[in-house]
């Protein structure tokens, strides 16, 4: 059970224990992040799931897929460490990554 | 004030099919639409980027969003097969296909294509990009041109700015919106509202107390204006088609004059300017003449503004508000009365769902208002496809109940064309010439 902290926009910290396995997109949906919509489910069709990982933790998971980062680069307030957290799968290796998350989505 | 160059009697015609046949619809919609300056919106409906919004005009559908740098537009399809890529409004930091997924950044950029290997490279050489519209901005209007070699909007607009850049249309706000689903063509709803001939026998209730309601019009290149200039009367008095003035205390008649506007169009003066105008009854002695009543009146308006925040315009002279007149057509689809502390606005279009069809129409009105900071309301557009039973108040229900009896009217076999007014409708004579050189090529003679 990796936690996982979620800084919402506004700064709210919500710390959320995710299971393994699971996205980190489902996690934050689960825990009632408000700061991520997952529209579509997961399936990268919304865009609603884009969050920044702390620069820090980038090493704790695999580097997006092609798709993902073509994706990306179409959100307007994309940055360096812009993701699809429903493409991120928590892993043990993530205990303590820490998302931020962006003014919007869509 | 307007001069008008003196020309030989004439009776200009307007041909009944301009409005009834379904050939006509279709080739306005081959050569109008796509080739003039059209308004998609209003600035402030795009505050944040990735904010869009979409225009339907005929066949056409244009998105228009706030990119990183400003105002964007495209055409509203996806280059795979077809979709329109965005419904409404809303905030989207860049266009996703709902069909396939394709994916285009706000600079219009296809920026994915699923399974794109599947092309083994060949899509490289295919235009897969959304098709960009030229978008631009006056009045506080977004305006969009999908002639990509077209004049730009300085040009298109001709004289407009100087004329109306002094009421400080992008100073307003959203007081209402109606949004009319009509069994008439566009050019006959919005042609209710292009000339004050009609005043007098479609609103007489008005012209106890609208001054003198004779007008003249004029041609201003492709659009065109009308205005009160001749034996000019102040508001209060009663038309001189009256017999006498219908109210001996002039106060009264100005108050009166307000009243119906606040009370029966809910625009161009605003509810501020009826209050403020009441108060001539505490500052002005009974024998007031009619001249002082009103200016007292306008005065006090402004002073109200003032106190609510705002201001009226400040280049706004009497005498800029003279020069313009009281009602601009701006063609080819919007018509506006423009005031101090306020405006009417008017777009007319063919029903996208029926495009080809010469009687439907969508008739927006919008009633502009000055706010004082923050102080704009949260207005959402009342549509109405029942106008006969749904009324938008005395004036404009008026207004409306000439429009189908008139579309159904040009149907008769003895009706081959319309005989406007040579000087106090040139507005609608000058929209069909101008009409006519865009859809026929040259004007009817
Ligand atoms: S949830 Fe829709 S793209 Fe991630
Ligand atoms: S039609 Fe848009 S992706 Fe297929
Ligand atoms: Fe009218």
């Amino acid at each position: 059970m990796p936690r996982l902290v979620f800084v919402e926009h506004d700064g709210t910290v919500l710390e959320v224990d995710a299971r393994e396995g699971e996205s980190v997109m489902r996690a934050a949906q689960a825990a009632g992040v408000a700061g991520i919509l997952g529209e579509c489910g997961g399936c990268m069709s919304c865009l609603t799931c884009h969050c920044y990982v702390a620069p820090a933790d980038m090493d704790k998971m695999p580097p997006p897929q092609a798709m993902e980062r073509e994706l990306l680069s179409a959100i307007v307030d994309v940055r360096e460490n812009s993701r699809l957290s429903c493409q991120i799968v928590a892993t043990a290796d993530l205990e303590g990554a820490r998302f931020d998350l962006p003014e919007w989505q869509g | 004030m307007a001069t008008q160059a003196k020309r030989a009697p004439y009776a200009p015609q307007l041909r009944a099919e301009n409005y009834t046949s379904r050939e006509f619809a279709r080739a306005e919609n081959e050569h109008l639409w796509g080739k003039v300056w059209l308004v998609a919106g209003r600035v402030e409906e795009l505050k944040n980027v990735g904010d869009f919004l979409t225009f339907n005009v005929a066949t056409e559908s244009i998105v228009v969003a706030l990119g990183k740098d400003g105002l964007v537009a495209y055409h509203n399809v996806c280059p795979h097969r077809g979709r329109r890529l965005a419904d409404g409004c809303g905030r989207a930091s860049q266009f996703r296909c709902k069909y396939h997924g394709w994916t285009f950044n706000l600079d219009g950029k296809n920026v994915l294509v699923q399974d794109r290997d599947d092309w083994e490279g060949a899509l490289d050489d295919e235009r897969i990009d959304l098709w960009p519209v030229r978008v631009d901005t006056w009045g506080g209007f977004i305006w969009i041109s999908m002639d990509m070699e077209g004049e730009s909007l300085t040009e298109y607009l001709e004289t407009i700015p100087e004329y109306l850049d002094p009421f400080e249309l992008e100073e307003m706000r959203f007081r209402w919106k109606v949004e009319l689903h009509l069994p008439v063509n566009w050019k006959v709803a919005l042609e209710a509202f292009m000339e004050g001939y009609h005043v007098a026998a479609t609103h007489p209730q008005l012209i106890k107390v609208a001054g003198n309601d004779y007008t003249q019009s004029f041609a201003q290149g492709k659009h065109a204006n009308f205005g009160y200039w001749k034996d000019v009367q102040p508001l209060g008095t009663s038309s001189p088609r009256l017999a006498g003035n219908v109210y001996a205390d002039a106060r009264e008649g100005v108050i009166e004059f307000f009243r119906q506007i606040e009370e029966d169009l809910n625009a161009i003066q605003t509810d501020r300017d009826f209050e403020a105008a009441k108060k001539i009854m505490d500052v002005l002695p009974p024998d007031a003449d009619a001249m002082t009543a009103m200016v007292t009146a306008i005065e006090l308006g402004r002073q109200a503004a003032a106190d609510d925040g705002t201001s009226y315009p400040e280049k706004l002279t009497f005498e800029a508000m003279a020069k313009a007149g009281s009602d601009w057509h701006i063609f080819p689809n919007c018509v506006t009365l423009p005031y101090f502390d306020g405006a009417l606005w008017y777009r007319a279009r063919p029903d996208s769902r029926d495009p080809e069809n010469p009687d439907k129409c969508v008739f927006e009105i919008w009633s502009l208002k000055r706010y004082g900071p923050g102080k704009e309301p949260q207005v959402e557009t009342r549509v109405i496809t029942d106008p006969v039973n749904e009324s938008v108040g005395l004036i404009l229900d008026q207004d409306i109940a000439n429009m189908a009896q008139v579309q159904a009217g040009m149907k008769s076999s003895r009706f081959q064309y319309a005989r406007p007014n040579p000087v106090q409708e040139v507005e609608v004579i000058n929209f069909h010439r101008t009409l006519e050189r865009y859809v026929l090529g040259q004007a009817r003679g």
